[in-house]
């Protein structure tokens, strides 16, 4: 495999073997995510009621998967003592699955806000920004997700860097929402929803730079939580 | 004895000379034994150390060892075998180079698996449709790429062919498939079909279209021939052709609400496997089999009825009422008087739900047997006209089959049956019989 981490170089197979199958066991899970969250989607944008109950109902399997996995890495941890790049991996691995876990709790409430809100026929104007939202934290969920799989700190960098642009978006139909409410009186309640799907799908947006941050620690042993997008580049940059 | 031998055994009667002279000088055998010896065993030595280093510094060809005799012999044999190597070599190079660029402008994605499902080689196409670079991804399990769950069921089922149709990457369609080859490793191959799809969205939403806008001008026709039909001021010559023009019309306006129903049940998303309600299959096979025996088939077909009425499933009823419908019209129009129709409604050996329809009329061929759910197609277009049949009605019992996971089988033999079986899966199975 194309990266620096060297998990190949083990004495023992069996190690290897283990750290590549939770590291691919965490990718089938990001799988899983990314799916609920395209549903939760399109069931909230196409007022599909019963797709919005499939999504609500299917959050169970991810927690499983999250439970299972993070046993796993206790008992990597309990048996073999990692060191160096192998004990940030399986660190990486810990945090990157309660960040996807929350994801598929992100994309549980949208399912669950898609029920009500496909019976009470709310007109399509509404969601033209949120599917726009809702397009570009696919494709960072992806992108984050893609990053762990290639060991990629330039890919992380730049989808951390995207995450600002959700925030935005997420301003500018808060924005919009807050006027459309002092219009209209009325629809104070659809408009609150709306907003919180937006919230949802902001949060997705903030987990999956979690993600990424997970990452950059994981190839360079850097951590890059909670620091501007400048200091990070700077701190990436000084080896 | 070829020349280097002769040279060989000189070098032997040499040593045997030299081994005589020693001991006529000196007298002292063991003297004249190893000297020889020992000198022709260092020379040996000697040869064998140039011949290694020649092999060890890769053969070439200016530094080779100048020797006579079987060692020139071996040195020159494993100089031609080198050539011959290398010559070869040149070719498959050229080959797989020729091989290399054209499966890299290969339109779809190929990438080879081994056993571990871990990514060994992939074409350049595969960069384009599913992000998978050869050098960086190469050893990379192909799970850890494309994460979607179906995908991933696919990886771990045992099949050695799966077909998958995915929207991935979002936006466009792609239809991937895993094959099994060689020693278990496997062949994933992935094209964009987002044209077929839209082009397949643009013919459904024509056919829709077209049949809506059909619809009005032709119930304005039929309503004003149905009134000209009944005026006292209308020509008795005239009575025919209004009577004929407004059954056309009838018929017309049945294909144009069958091709409706049609274009809805494509565009109407697909059925999940728990929706729809408990529908009486029983209860609909009996109204309109007394609504045919009183219609259609009065006195010129026998309808023999065999349900099991506990039986219920879970589905969409209109849809299951067309079903119904139309495979039991089918079998009285198409056959002649005195036909016997036998339907039965039963629970079949692997528990599915199965509506069997079989006619004793004349059969239909079988080539024709793959055809019959395709629009418009008739075995005999003139006759079936007469009957008022639109061409439509096994293509919708086919899409409504399908949208309820379940098939459609027809099978038949000439002069003897022709048997229809519909079988929806045992999941909509719906026993209140416990």
């Amino acid at each position: 495999m194309n990266n620096d981490l060297s998990l190949d170089s083990h004495i023992s197979r069996r190690f290897n073997e283990e750290l590549e199958e939770v590291r691919h066991k965490v990718l089938v899970m990001g799988g899983l995510v990314e799916k609920q969250v395209a549903d939760g989607l399109t069931a909230l944008l196409n007022s599909d009621s019963s797709l919005g109950e499939v999504v609500a109902g299917a959050d169970f399997e991810i927690n499983a998967m999250e439970v299972a996995i993070d046993e796993q890495c206790t008992h990597i941890f309990a048996r073999r003592q990692p060191a160096a790049s192998d004990l940030r991996l399986v660190i990486s691995v810990i945090k990157t699955i309660t960040d996807l876990e929350r994801i598929g709790d992100e994309a549980e409430k949208l399912g669950r806000y898609a029920m009500p809100m496909a019976d009470k026929k709310i007109t399509p104007t509404y969601f033209v920004t949120l599917r726009h939202l809702g397009e570009h934290v696919k494709v960072m969920l992806h992108n984050s997700l893609d990053a762990f799989a290639h060991n990629d700190v330039d890919e992380a960098l730049t989808t951390i860097a995207s995450d600002e642009q959700i925030n935005q978006e997420f301003e500018a139909i808060s924005r919009q929402l807050i006027t459309q409410m002092m219009e209209n009186p009325r629809d104070i309640k659809k408009a609150m929803q709306i907003s919180w799907c937006a919230r949802a799908l902001e949060r997705i947006g903030d987990h999956s730079k979690n993600i990424c941050e997970y990452v950059v620690y994981l190839v360079k042993g850097k951590d890059v939580r909670h620091i501007s997008l400048d200091r990070l580049n700077k701190r990436i940059n000084t080896d | 004895m070829s020349e280097p031998w002769s040279v060989e055994s000189w070098r032997i009667g040499a040593i045997l000379i030299a081994l005589f002279v020693i001991w006529g000088l000196t007298g002292n055998w063991l003297l004249a034994i190893l000297l020889p010896l020992i000198i022709y065993i260092s020379w040996l030595m000697y040869q064998l150390y140039c011949l290694e280093r020649w092999l060890s510094s890769g053969l070439k060809s200016g530094e080779a060892p100048d020797m006579n005799g079987v060692w020139g012999l071996i040195i020159q044999h494993i100089y031609r075998q080198k050539q011959l190597e290398k010559k070869h070599k040149k070719k498959f190079k050229g080959l797989l180079k020729r091989f290399n660029s054209v499966v890299s402008v290969f339109p779809d994605a190929a990438i080879v698996l081994n056993q571990h499902k871990e990514i060994e080689w992939s074409n350049k196409a595969a960069k384009k449709l599913l992000g998978i670079e050869n050098i960086r991804d190469r050893g990379q399990h192909i799970g850890n790429l494309i994460r979607v769950p179906a995908f991933q069921h696919c990886l771990q089922s045992k099949n050695n062919d799966c077909t998958l149709e995915l929207n991935y990457p979002s936006q466009s369609h792609t239809v991937l498939r895993l094959i099994l080859f060689g020693k278990g490793q496997y062949l994933l191959t992935a094209c964009d079909i987002s044209q077929q799809i839209n082009l397949q969205r643009m013919r459904e939403a024509f056919i829709a279209n077209a049949s809506h806008e059909l619809r009005t001008p032709l119930t304005v026709i039929a309503g004003y021939l149905e009134i000209m039909e009944s005026h006292p001021d209308v020509p008795e010559n005239l009575h025919e052709p209004i009577i004929s023009a407004l059954s056309q019309a009838n018929r017309m306006g049945q294909i144009i609400e069958d091709l409706l129903t049609l274009s809805r049940l494509e565009t109407t998303t697909h059925l999940s496997k728990q929706s729809g309600t408990v529908v009486d299959v029983s209860l609909i096979l009996a109204n309109i089999v007394s609504d045919i025996q009183k219609t259609v088939a009065m006195d010129s077909h026998i309808l023999h009825l065999d349900t099991d009425s506990t039986l219920k499933i879970r589905a969409v009823e209109s849809e299951i009422d067309s079903v119904c419908l139309n495979l039991i019209k089918n079998a009285v129009k198409h056959t002649p008087a005195g036909t016997t129709v036998q339907i039965r409604w039963f629970l079949n050996e692997t528990g599915q739900a199965c509506l069997e329809v079989i006619d004793n009329g004349k059969g239909v061929p079988a080539k024709e047997i793959p055809c019959l759910t395709e629009r418009f197609y008739r075995v005999n277009v003139g006759r079936s006209r007469q009957v008022g049949g639109t061409g439509l009605g096994l293509a919708i019992v086919k899409h409504i089959m399908e949208r309820h996971q379940g098939y459609l089988l027809i099978s038949s033999q000439a002069d003897i049956k022709t048997q229809f079986i519909a079988c929806f899966p045992v999941y909509r199975v719906y026993c209140t019989r416990a």
